[in-house]
This record gives structure tokens, C-alpha cells and sequence, in this order.
């Protein structure tokens, strides 16, 4: 019997004006977000090749480590085709010095309208575009049937309200989530086609889980829809009140949230933070001239920057300690301010999740390797290149002074390499778990109040 | 012909005018009004509160930090010798800072405010702006700003589509259409009588909210409101009635060529879709794909080419003629100058080609209203992609200016063994600053004029459309 419902369901559904556009919007859509993003993220890599060599020539050629230090670039990950992130730039660029905290390559001089109009990705299409599609395949399923009187037909039959119930929403989903499926194995399709992008074995496992992850979005979705269409009795109302949902839901919520916990979690002013890390940094200057001093008085014998390279040797290993000092006092203190920033962050994160696209939105990023984690990951393993950075530049001049090569170029081909490597799937699973928990709890509730108000449903 | 005589005892003002006074009432009366006053009231209040705290903390943060870099200057004017605390901060301290304020119009069109630096760091060598990103709460980037031009764009744009979407389809579809023609109503005076009413009922509500948003950016004190501001304020909010009346526009044209409302809601949020979100979005992408600009990279490294380059001619000539002199200072002046030169033009290179495509996706996007109304809105409030171009015009000046000055100033310095005669020197006043041009109101409405003409000619073209389709409209 159910499988007769749902045929019947399906049937309907698939006959309608609906289906049509759903199947339009999908092809229209993921196809012409497909090619663009994957011949942007193509242009990206080629540039991001380009940079590793240029830095490394640069530097090989120059030889020359103490003041302008290594540029590093940030890996691509193919995923970010599908999921732009917190960051929408793809090549990114960062100056270590041994000096220095790390300098970002300047944001404000490429193209600003990018960041006024944000791309199509998998995100918007599925969080935004989608979501609205499953309320239009959604909220006539009850209200609409009792308007057409069919629905007063139906029950007259001996079928059990909970089967139809159930049967309407397999189909209705099955329905609207066809040609989603469809437009993304087209895309997927144009992606591998087009040559120059590689997926891993990883990179699959991550976006099947992502598609997954959207599949639990859109049945939460698709659930509300049947719960107020199961709450109404004329079709146009349902749609007026899941509209008003939907914008509150997926264009209010989310953004509101962030703000909200700046207002309940007041952070100190960062100037604080740069000047405390100056004053710190101030005073261990300090301490280092006296300790120079000291060991000046005791060694009177040794010329400052004598050309015997005694002195050198000396300073480039003190100054060594005076740096790693500094790294960690700087880690320090940002930690603290580090701290919290990040009780901010979860209480907005946690005001958000309110809405089931918030959950659907840290899922993806976090799966796709473009969410927070793995921004917080990047960030993290500068300061630890950084101290090995600092023990080779260092340790290189401290060597060259002592065998009073000072004037000769550097062979800086022992440098330490920066390495990164994205958290692996497995990990980033683990930090969405709750996320999806919550989407499968938002499913479970609409389709049980769902059923309830079903149950007691006026048909007439 | 008595009926005509009758008919022409009418006149088709008044007939115009009661016909707009149904719509009127059928609107007021609807549940989609009630909804819709209620959203845009609490929308427009929520997105105006959350944005004035948001100005607020921006501010704040702003006043601390430029107060705080103006101590530093202080600390310079009032030692015992400040030429000498000058000379120490120059050569071995970490230079001076430049602060930006935040534009208090941003309460509204948050636009690209976030996406600048709130400070840039000076010294004689280079300007840098701050990263202050990593104090940020990064979700602030992955949701879009709740600001009134994010809810006027999307959520009022949608709202309008449900106003109308059954404005003639669902007459018909309840039979009152019928009725109505059977009257003698020419079509155009009830399509027209329709366009107004409903657009009145809808517009209404938008005025009242934003009416109620501007009172409490004035009571809550937290901008100076002067005529500046609130000439902004009231451009902005024309151009959003205008943008809310394309779609009002557009709604009834669907709601013309379809005959069931089921099928215009449909429609409409099918053309919503491609049109509102996707269109104007795919276009910075694709603007990317067909002028493309080489990266900031590539740029510093053939920069840095021509640096070699000029080092290595600068010692071919030290080499040959022993770099003694005038013919020799002037040879090597005369290959920096032309280094320099290739510098330059690689740098007018990048930022023509930028400008290029910045035009092309700005030209790209605006196939969808969606895309004028924000440019028009960013402009207008002063945190548009001028913003960026100020942000780049005014670091570029302010690091120019800086090394000329103090370089300058360094040699009178050492000219007079660190004893300056001249006290100029040090007036705060004097000193370059980070001084961000903000184009005049006139200038930007000359600009925004080609996005409002835009919007019009598609509220035209829809009403034209749905005026030719309702006059061959199947009332029965």
C-alpha cells in the first residue's frame, strides 16, 4: 500500500510545473556555477604554481633570508570549486619573516565586487536555492490535496493517515531531490572533464559526505514544508507563512546571529592587544642590550661586529633565543585575546544554528576544508614554521660570521620548508557530527509534528 | 447609446481612482499584508539596530585606536628633544599609524566597509595596512551583513513577487475578473488602477518601516545626522521604492501571461531565483574569466625585475666611470628615473586591467536589477567599490607623502648635526595623513543615475508587457 501511495505521490509530482523548473534550475544552475568555478579555481591553480616557483626563485636567486623571509602559498584543495568558504579568495599568499608576524598579501587591491556579489557554489545553491525549491514542492502537500478535494477522496479510502502521510513525503522528496542529483552528477561530469583538476581519494569522500549533509538539509526543509502545509487549509496561506519562515530561516537568522554575540560577548579592542605585544616586545629589547652589555664587560676582548666574526656568531645565537621569546609571547598574548574571540565565535555559531541552514552552512565548509577549523588550522601552523624559520636564518648567520663569510651569498637550500596538510576527512567528520545531529533532529521534528497535525487534520 | 452616454458621465479619473481604492482594500485586508507589513517593520528595525550597535563597536574601536596613535605622536611634541624622538621612531621604531572611519551611512549599505583595514602602518620605507582579520569573528564573512540593502534586495524583492503574483490570474481564478470587465472598464485604466493600488499598499508598509529606521538612527545619537546623511539616507530609500516597484512590475507581467496563481507563484519564484540570485552573482566569476589580471605577485616580482635591472646599469656606470662625477650622478639619476618609470607603468598596467574588469562584472551583473539596485545603494552610501579605490588612492598618497616629508625632514636634520632650526617640521598639522577622499553627493548621484535609469527602463518594459498581454487576456 505505501509503495502504491508513493508512486502515486511521485507520479504527481513528477507531472508538474514544478518538477519542470526544479529540473531547469538545477541543470541552469550547478551547470554554469560548474564551468565558471571550475575554470576560476583552474586560473587559481595555475597561479598558485605559478607563485611557489617564483618564490622560490625569487629567494634562490636573491639569497637573501634576514629581512624579506620566505613567502609561503596555501595549497588549493579542488573542493573549494564547490564550496567557496570563509575566505572567497583561492590563492593565498603569506610573508614569514623571523622577525615578523606573518604578513597576508593585501586583500584590498583586487576586484571588490566580488565580495558584493558572493559566488554560486554548492553552499548557496543547495542552503538558499534548493531550500526554496523544497518549499515549493512542500507546502501543498496537504492543504493543496484538500483544496483540489481530492485529499477527502483519498481518505475515504482505508489507508492509514500515517501511510499517506509517509508516502507523501518519500515521494515529494524522491521528486525533489531527482533532478538535484541529476544537475550534480552533470556538473561533477563537466568537472572531471574538464582537465586540470584532480579529486583524491579524500576529496570524493568529502564532497559524497557534503552531498549527503545537503540531502539531510533539504529533507529538514522539505519536512517544515509538509508540517505547515499540514497546519493550513488554504494553500496560499501555507505558502505566505513558509516564506516568511524561509526568509527569516535562511537570510535573517545566520546573518543577525554574529552581531547578536558581539553585543553579548564584547571583545577588548584589539589596539590593546597590538600594544601590549609592542610593550611586551619593548621591554625584552630591553633586556637583550643589557644582556649584550653584560657579556660585552665580560668578554672585552671580543670586538662588537668585528670582522674576526666572534661577535656575530655570538648575537645571531642570543638573538635566536630573543626571537623564539618573542614568537611565544606573541603567541601568548594573542592566545588570550584568541580565547575571547572564540567564545564569541560559538555563542554566534550556536545562536545560528537556530536556523537548520546555519548547521547545513558550518557542515559544508567544515567538510569542503573551507570552514573554521581549518582557517584556525592554517593560522596555527605559521607561528610553528616561523620558530623553525627563525633557529635556520639564525643559525646560517651565526656560522657565516664565525667562518667570516658575511660577505658571500647565502646557500639557503637546507631552508625548512613549510608544509600543510588539511585536516584529513576523518577528522573534519568528527567536528560536524553535531551539525548533522541537528539536522536529523530538525527532520525527525518536523516530520513528527507533522504527523500529529496530520492526524487531527480537518479534511473536509 | 445611452449606455455610452452614460458611460461618458464617468470621468476615468474618478473611475481610476475608485478602482484603485478596491485594490487598496483587497490588499489591506490580506493576510500576504499583514504579513508583509509585519516583516518589513521587523526586518527593517532589526537590521537597523543590529547595524547601529555594529557602527557603534566599529567606531568605538576606531576612536580608541586613532586616539591612541595620536598619543604616540604626542609623545614625540612633548619630549624634552623631539627632533631626536623623531629620528629614533623613524629609523628604529615601528612607524606611525593612519586610521579609517568607518561611514556612518554603512548602517544601511554595509558594503564593502568590513573588507578594508581599519588601519594601515607608516614608515619611510613602506605603508602597510594592518591585518586586524585574525581579530575578527570570522563568521561576520560567511553570512552576508544584515544591513537594509541585504533585506531590500532579497527579502523585499521577494515579498513584492507575493504581493502581486495573482493579481489578474487570481481574479480570474475566483471569477471577480469576469465581473469586473463586464462593467465598461477599459483594461488599461484597471491594469493601471491595479499597478498604483497595489503598489501603494506595498510601498506603504516600506516607507513607514524605513521611516521608523531613520528615527531610530536620530534618537539613538549615534550619528551626527546632518544633510549629507540624510540626503544619502533618502536617495537610498527612492532608489529601493523604485527597485521594489520593478518587481511589483514584474509580478503582474507573470501574473498576465499565466492563468492559474499556482503556476504565477511558480513562475515568479523560478525567475526570482535565476534572476535575484544567480545572475548578478556568476558575473565577478565570469568578468574574472574574460579580462584577466595578473596577481599582486607577479606584479611585485616584475617590480622587482626592474629593481635589478637598475642595480645592476647603476653599477655598470659606477664601474666605468668610477661613479665620481656630475656626468656619472646624472647617468645613474637618469636609470633610476627610468626604472622608476617601468615601475610605474607596470603599476598603471594592474590598475587598468583591474579597472577593466571591476567595469566589466560591475556591467555583467547589472543584466539583473538585483545588481543596479546594490551598486546604486553601495554608491550612494559611500561604501561601494569607490571605497576601495579611495582605501588604494589615499594608502598610496599617505606612503608617498610620509617618506617625502620625513626624508626630507632627515636631511635637514643631518645638515644641521640634529639641531633643527625650523620648528614647521614638527606641526601635526602639517604632517601627512591618511586622508580618504569621499566623492560628493552630486558626483555619486551622476554616477548611480545610469543604475536608476536601468531600473526604470525595466519598470517600464514590464508594464508595457503586461499592459500589451492584458488587453488580449482570456478574462473567462
Amino acid at each position: 500500500m505505501l509503495a502504491h501511495l508513493i508512486r502515486k505521490e511521485l507520479l504527481e509530482q513528477l507531472l508538474s510545473l514544478r518538477f519542470a523548473m526544479a529540473c531547469i534550475i538545477c541543470l541552469v544552475i550547478t551547470l554554469s556555477s560548474a564551468v565558471v568555478l571550475t575554470r576560476d579555481y583552474k586560473e587559481a591553480l595555475a597561479d598558485y604554481r605559478t607563485n611557489v616557483v617564483m618564490h622560490d626563485n625569487e629567494l634562490e636567486e636573491s639569497g637573501e633570508i634576514w629581512d624579506d623571509g620566505v613567502v609561503i602559498d596555501k595549497p588549493l584543495s579542488p573542493l573549494r570549486i564547490f564550496v567557496r568558504g570563509i575566505d572567497p579568495r583561492l590563492v593565498v599568499s603569506a610573508r614569514i619573516t623571523h622577525e615578523q608576524q606573518p604578513i597576508f598579501e593585501a586583500e584590498h587591491e583586487v576586484n571588490p565586487v566580488s565580495y558584493l556579489f558572493p559566488p554560486v557554489d554548492m553552499l548557496f545553491f543547495i542552503g538558499v536555492v534548493m531550500s526554496l525549491l523544497a518549499l515549493a514542492f512542500g507546502y501543498d502537500a496537504v492543504s493543496g490535496e484538500k483544496e483540489s478535494g481530492t485529499l477527502k477522496l483519498l481518505m475515504s479510502y482505508s489507508a492509514p493517515r500515517d501511510l499517506v502521510l509517509l508516502a507523501k513525503w518519500t515521494g515529494g522528496y524522491l521528486a525533489l531531490t531527482a533532478p538535484f542529483l541529476l544537475a550534480l552528477t552533470a556538473a561533477l561530469v563537466v568537472v572531471m572533464v574538464m582537465p586540470g583538476v584532480e579529486l583524491g581519494e579524500q576529496d570524493w569522500t568529502a564532497l559524497v559526505l557534503l552531498v549527503a549533509v545537503g540531502l539531510l538539509y533539504l529533507a529538514a526543509v522539505y519536512g517544515m514544508g509538509i508540517l505547515v502545509s499540514a497546519r493550513t487549509h488554504l494553500t496560499s496561506t501555507s505558502i505566505t507563512v513558509l516564506l516568511m519562515v524561509w526568509v527569516l530561516m535562511i537570510l535573517v537568522v545566520p546573518n543577525v546571529a554574529p552581531y547578536l554575540a558581539a553585543e553579548a560577548v564584547p571583545l577588548r579592542n584589539f589596539v590593546e592587544v597590538e600594544e601590549e605585544k609592542a610593550a611586551s616586545d619593548e621591554a625584552a629589547g630591553e633586556a637583550f642590550g643589557q644582556e649584550l652589555d653584560e657579556f660585552q664587560e665580560k668578554n672585552p676582548e671580543i670586538e662588537r661586529w668585528g670582522d674576526d666574526g666572534r661577535w656575530g656568531a655570538m648575537w645571531n645565537l642570543r638573538w635566536q633565543k630573543r626571537v623564539l621569546q618573542r614568537i611565544d609571547d606573541e603567541g601568548r598574548i594573542e592566545g588570550r585575546y584568541a580565547n575571547e574571540l572564540a567564545a564569541q565565535v560559538s555563542l554566534a555559531r550556536n545562536l545560528s544554528r537556530l536556523s537548520p541552514f546555519s548547521s547545513f552552512a558550518y557542515a559544508a565548509t567544515e567538510l569542503a576544508g573551507a570552514g573554521l577549523t581549518e582557517d584556525r588550522r592554517f593560522r596555527e601552523s605559521l607561528p610553528e614554521y616561523r620558530r623553525r624559520l627563525t633557529v635556520y636564518v639564525t643559525e646560517l648567520y651565526s656560522r657565516a660570521w664565525a667562518e667570516q663569510r658575511m660577505g658571500e651569498r647565502h646557500d639557503l637550500s637546507g631552508r625548512p620548508r613549510w608544509v600543510y596538510r588539511p585536516a584529513p576527512v576523518a577528522e573534519r567528520l568528527a567536528a560536524v557530527l553535531p551539525d548533522v545531529m541537528l539536522l536529523a533532529a530538525w527532520t525527525v521534528l518536523f516530520f513528527m509534528a507533522a504527523y500529529l497535525s496530520f492526524l487531527r487534520y480537518d479534511i473536509k | 447609446m445611452a449606455a455610452h452616454a452614460h458611460h461618458a458621465q464617468v470621468p476615468l479619473i474618478l473611475m481610476l481612482l475608485s478602482l484603485i481604492r478596491k485594490e487598496i482594500v483587497l490588499g489591506v485586508l490580506s493576510l500576504r499584508f499583514a504579513v508583509t507589513f509585519v516583516l518589513f517593520f521587523v526586518l527593517t528595525l532589526v537590521s537597523v539596530f543590529t547595524m547601529t550597535r555594529g557602527y557603534e563597536r566599529s567606531l568605538r574601536l576606531h576612536e580608541v585606536s586613532a586616539a591612541r596613535h595620536h598619543e604616540q605622536v604626542r609623545s614625540v611634541l612633548e619630549a624634552e628633544e623631539p627632533d631626536e624622538a623623531m629620528h629614533d621612531i623613524l629609523f628604529g621604531g615601528s612607524g606611525f599609524y593612519g586610521d579609517r572611519a568607518p561611514r556612518p551611512t554603512s548602517i544601511f549599505v554595509k558594503g564593502l566597509e568590513d573588507r578594508l583595514p581599519t588601519h594601515v602602518n607608516v614608515s619611510l620605507w613602506q605603508v602597510r595596512p594592518v591585518d586586524d582579520d585574525r581579530y575578527r569573528n570570522p563568521l561576520f564573512r560567511l553570512f552576508a551583513s544584515p544591513d537594509y540593502a541585504y533585506i531590500a534586495n532579497i527579502v523585499i524583492s521577494l515579498l513584492a513577487l507575493l504581493f502581486v503574483f495573482d493579481a489578474v490570474c487570481g481574479e480570474k481564478e475566483r471569477g471577480t475578473l469576469k465581473i469586473l470587465l463586464a462593467n465598461r472598464v477599459p483594461r488599461d485604466l484597471v491594469l493601471l488602477g491595479k499597478w498604483i493600488g497595489g503598489y501603494l499598499s506595498l510601498a506603504a508598509p516600506l516607507a513607514a518601516a524605513l521611516f521608523a529606521a531613520f528615527t531610530y538612527v536620530v534618537l539613538t545619537g549615534s550619528v551626527q545626522v546632518g544633510a549629507d546623511f540624510l540626503s544619502r539616507f533618502l536617495w537610498i530609500a527612492g532608489v529601493s521604492l523604485l527597485y521594489v516597484s520593478v518587481f511589483f512590475a514584474l509580478g503582474m507581467l507573470i501574473s498576465t501571461l499565466t492563468h492559474k496563481a499556482s503556476t504565477a507563484l511558480l513562475v515568479s519564484l523560478f525567475v526570482w531565483i535565476c534572476w535575484i540570485l544567480v545572475i548578478p552573482n556568476l558575473a565577478p566569476v565570469a568578468a574574472r574569466l574574460a579580462v584577466a589580471v595578473p596577481t599582486l605577485q607577479k606584479i611585485e616580482a616584475e617590480k622587482a625585475a626592474v629593481d635589478r635591472e637598475t642595480e645592476i646599469g647603476v653599477q655598470r656606470v659606477g664601474r666605468n666611470m668610477l661613479g665620481y662625477g656630475r656626468e656619472a650622478e646624472e647617468m645613474t639619476d637618469e636609470i633610476e628615473r627610468q626604472g622608476q618609470a617601468r615601475k610605474d607603468r607596470i603599476d598603471q598596467y594592474y590598475r587598468d586591467r583591474l579597472r577593466r574588469q571591476v567595469d566589466l562584472s560591475r556591467n555583467l551583473a547589472r543584466a539583473s536589477p538585483s545588481a543596479s539596485f546594490v551598486l546604486a545603494a553601495s554608491d550612494l552610501s559611500g561604501t561601494g567599490v569607490d571605497l576601495f579605490t579611495a582605501f588604494n588612492t589615499a594608502v598610496r598618497r599617505y606612503g608617498e607623502e610620509f617618506s617625502e616629508h620625513w626624508w626630507e625632514w632627515d636631511e635637514e636634520y643631518h645638515d644641521n648635526n640634529g639641531d633643527m632650526p625650523d620648528d614647521g617640521w614638527l606641526q601635526v598639522d602639517q604632517w601627512p595623513a591618511l586622508r580618504m577622499e569621499r566623492a560628493r553627493l552630486d558626483t555619486v548621484v551622476d554616477a548611480v543615475l545610469f543604475d536608476v535609469l536601468l531600473l526604470v527602463v525595466f519598470n517600464v518594459l514590464f508594464f508595457l508587457l503586461s499592459y500589451l498581454f492584458f488587453l488580449r487576456y482570456d478574462v473567462t
